[in-house]
């Protein structure tokens, strides 16, 4: 009764059972029959040897069964005994979904079923009504019906699963952005702010998105950037990416600087483009850099008003890298200077470059521990330049040499200056020596005069005092006369002195000489006749080695200081001897010297009183100082004003 | 009083010459002035040689360290002692061999003290 002969009905029997096949591919496709009659069962179990058929014998227990989802099952097939059919597949739709197919025996009779089934909103019955008798017929339809429902079922599972993924995608992503820590924020078109994650809210300072979202983003850009965010916004919308540092205002009034990468971001076929981008907060390093900027000015401002410039020579590449202020010292124009070294001594004066050659290469085997050097550049104009350059060569672990790196400055302003200093000193020099030559001569054409004088005098005095009747006055007159004929000898003494005694020039001519001796000539010599008495404490001689006329000078000098300021009071002239060394004290009880005075003093030209009252050229104790200096001896004075001054030498006995 | 000695004085400077003479003379010297070194040489008589030669070193034509060199030069007139008067302070440079160097300016008494050490003789009272 079934026709199995070939034609389309055997045909669509194989295609059907090949296409369920195929979705069965990996496990054995499972359908369960319910209220189906056995002719009918018989028939689909011999059609579809690949299906596992179950029966079951009512909807509540075929429901409980798929309930518990032991099993997977791929179609229900609702045999024609099964009351209200379509609730029962809306069921089993709700289910898992499983779809269902209703075996009519006689179609005709149910056509108002029929026509329910195929709307029903759950789609999943094709509803195959077959006579029963149409075997053939059954088996293909049921093949499709499985194979169809099958395919459905595959789609729906693929849509939901797609749906959740999608979701759980967009979950991640809403996750990622709202934590990642820079700025990510979408614009519409017209600069609306249509979201923005935490980190971007905390850089704009807004407590909620409310405060933001919504609204228009340009007001958040301060105002020097706007314009430049605006066109940068403008070329993104049109499908650049774009890239972008400005500085924003926060709601708070904060200044920041950001540093945005921006996006097209959506669908340009349907007009949906908005800008998506991701900031970051690039405050600190702008400041950073805005320090190093403000260092680096002022750094070269300092080199440029210091007329220096730094340099870096690369040994290996052999290449110098010049800073600008360079171009200025070599006098010429922005960007002339070579990177050759070799052009570079090029550029010296010739009679420098065998020295700077030298000086670079003993720098660099590490013959000298730095490179410092002055030396001449031509300039293209012609002119010389004193350039002092001073550089520090930098080695790998090996020792070799990698770069120096140094300085150079124009000295040619400090050159000059020492070259008309050292001229000044020449000029001084030479001045000083036809001074001192003009009072040695000056000084000694006054001897000769002086002497005739000073003889003159003493013969008449000497005539006067053995010539009875004589008057005493005139006597007295001539002595006059011997004493300034000795203080003109006194002040021609000193002039001379102040061109022997300076530094160097004092010549010594050292013999053994006794200390005590020099002292009572002098002594003898100085006390007056009216005046400071003076006592001499020694004890037995005390020889030296020194210059017995130089010797005389000092105490001279010191007793002669000691009768003008010493108020006519006593004077103690004492000499004091060890092994090594002899103390000559010369005490007076006259004015004293303040403190401040005592440095001052041993100064050529000073005086510690003024010149209204006492006269002398303020030579006597610088002439001592240079003596006791010159035999490595020391002086020192102790004074208290209105109490007297001590002069305290000490001489070693060989100087 | 002090014993006389004949003394030859050399010196350029006519004042300073006529004044050492005088300032001689006063307390009993004989003094022969000579404002040439040349002149003195020449005039020196070593049958009659004086006691001693006042000698000035800085000098026109003939120096001092000239005629001390050509008087020690000549048998008789050269043990003669030479007393140098002199305004030079550099001295080591230019050395001078004489009896005694006195720096001018000097007074009397020193002048005196000079001629005592070196003229010979005995002072007397």
């Amino acid at each position: 009764m079934l026709g199995r002969g070939p034609g389309v009905s055997h045909f669509m029997k194989r295609q059907a059972i090949l296409l369920a096949r195929r979705g069965a591919s990996s496990a054995m496709e499972s359908v369960i029959c319910i209220a189906v009659d056995v002719p009918t069962a018989a028939l689909l179990r011999e059609g579809h040897p690949e299906v596992a058929f179950t029966d079951e014998s009512s909807p509540a227990r075929l429901l409980a069964r798929l309930r518990e989802r032991k099993e997977t099952v791929n179609v229900v097939v609702l045999g024609t005994g099964v009351e209200e059919p379509l609730r029962l597949s809306e069921e089993l739709h709700a289910l898992d979904p499983i779809p269902a197919v209703l075996i009519l025996s006689e179609p005709a009779r149910h056509l108002g079923l029929l026509r329910q089934w195929r709307l029903s909103p759950v789609g999943s019955g094709e509803v195959r009504c077959r006579s029963i008798t149409e075997e053939e017929a059954l088996t293909a339809e049921l093949a499709q019906a499985i194979a169809g429902a099958k395919l459905r079922r595959r789609n729906e599972l693929v849509q939901r699963k797609a749906e959740e993924a999608a979701t759980r995608s967009e979950t991640r992503l809403r996750t990622l952005i709202h934590n990642e820590p820079e700025c990510v924020k979408l614009v519409s078109p017209d600069g609306t702010l249509l979201e923005m994650n935490a980190a971007g809210l905390a850089i704009v300072e807004a407590d909620s998105a409310q405060a933001v979202v919504g609204k228009k983003v340009f007001p958040l850009i301060a105002p020097e950037h706007r314009e430049a965010f605006q066109n940068m916004h403008a070329r993104v919308i049109q499908g650049h990416h774009e890239s972008l540092e400005f500085e924003t205002v926060g709601l708070r009034g904060t200044r920041r600087w950001l540093e945005t990468c921006a996006v097209p971001f959506g669908d340009e076929a349907e007009g949906e483009v908005v800008h998506l981008a991701v900031t970051r907060d690039v405050t600190a390093r702008k400041q950073a850099e805005q320090e190093i900027l403000e260092r680096d000015q002022r750094l070269r401002l300092a080199l440029e008003a210091a007329h220096m410039g730094t340099w870096n020579w690369d040994i290996r590449s052999d290449k110098i890298t010049w800073s600008d202020e360079m171009e200025t010292l070599f006098g010429v124009q922005r960007g002339e200077l070579s990177d050759s070294c070799e052009d570079y001594l090029r550029m010296l004066s010739p009679e420098d470059r065998a020295e700077t050659e030298r000086a670079l290469t003993e720098a660099l085997d590490g013959t000298r521990p730095s490179y410092s050097l002055e030396h001449r550049v031509l300039w293209p104009d012609g002119s010389l330049h004193w350039i002092e350059c001073r550089g520090q060569v930098f080695r790998d672990e090996q020792g070799k040499p990698l770069r120096m790196a140094g300085i150079s400055a124009d000295i040619s302003e400090r050159k000059r200056m020492e070259e008309e200093r050292s001229h000044l000193v020449d000029e001084l020099r030479q001045a000083v020596k036809v001074r001192d030559e003009f009072l040695s001569i000056a000084s000694h054409e006054f001897r000769t005069p002086l002497t005739t004088l000073t003889l003159q005098v003493d013969g008449l005095i000497h005539l006067l005092s053995s010539t009875s009747g004589m008057s005493e006055r005139l006597l007295s007159r001539a002595r006059t006369i011997r004493r300034q004929a000795d203080r003109l000898e006194s002040l021609v003494s000193g002039l001379l002195d102040v061109s022997r005694v300076d530094p160097g020039q004092l010549q010594l001519q050292p013999e053994n000489v006794d200390l005590a001796r020099v002292a009572k000539d002098v002594v003898e010599r100085l006390t007056p006749e009216r005046g400071s008495p003076i006592s001499l404490q020694v004890n037995g001689p005390v020889v030296g080695y020194w210059d017995p006329l130089r010797l005389d000078q000092v105490l001279t000098n010191l007793l002669s200081n000691a009768l003008k300021y010493g108020q006519g009071k006593p004077i103690d002239v004492s000499v004091q001897a060890s092994a090594t060394e002899v103390i000559l004290a010369v005490r007076d009880q006259g004015f004293g010297i303040a403190p401040a005075d005592r440095a001052r003093i041993f100064e050529r030209f000073e005086r510690a009183v003024s010149e209204r009252h006492f006269g002398g050229l303020g030579l006597g104790l610088w002439i001592v100082q240079q003596i006791v200096d010159a035999v490595h001896g020391t002086i020192v004075c102790d004074s208290r004003p209105g109490a007297g001054s001590t002069f305290t030498v000490v001489l070693p006995r060989s100087a | 009083m002090t014993v006389t000695r004949k003394i030859v004085v050399i010196d350029d400077d006519e004042d300073l010459l006529q004044a050492v003479c005088d300032v001689l003379g006063d307390v009993g010297h004989q003094t022969v002035p000579f404002s040439g070194a040349e002149e003195a040489l020449a005039s020196l008589d070593r049958d009659n040689p004086p006691d001693l030669i006042l000698l000035d070193l800085m000098m026109p034509g003939m120096s001092g360290w000239d005629f001390r060199e050509a008087q020690r030069s000549q048998p008789g007139l050269s043990s003669i002692p030479v007393v140098v008067m002199t305004a030079s302070r550099n001295l080591s440079d230019n050395p001078i061999d004489a009896n005694e160097v006195l720096l001018k300016p000097l007074n009397l008494d020193r002048l005196l003290c000079a001629i005592s050490r070196h003229g010979g003789g005995a002072v007397s009272g």
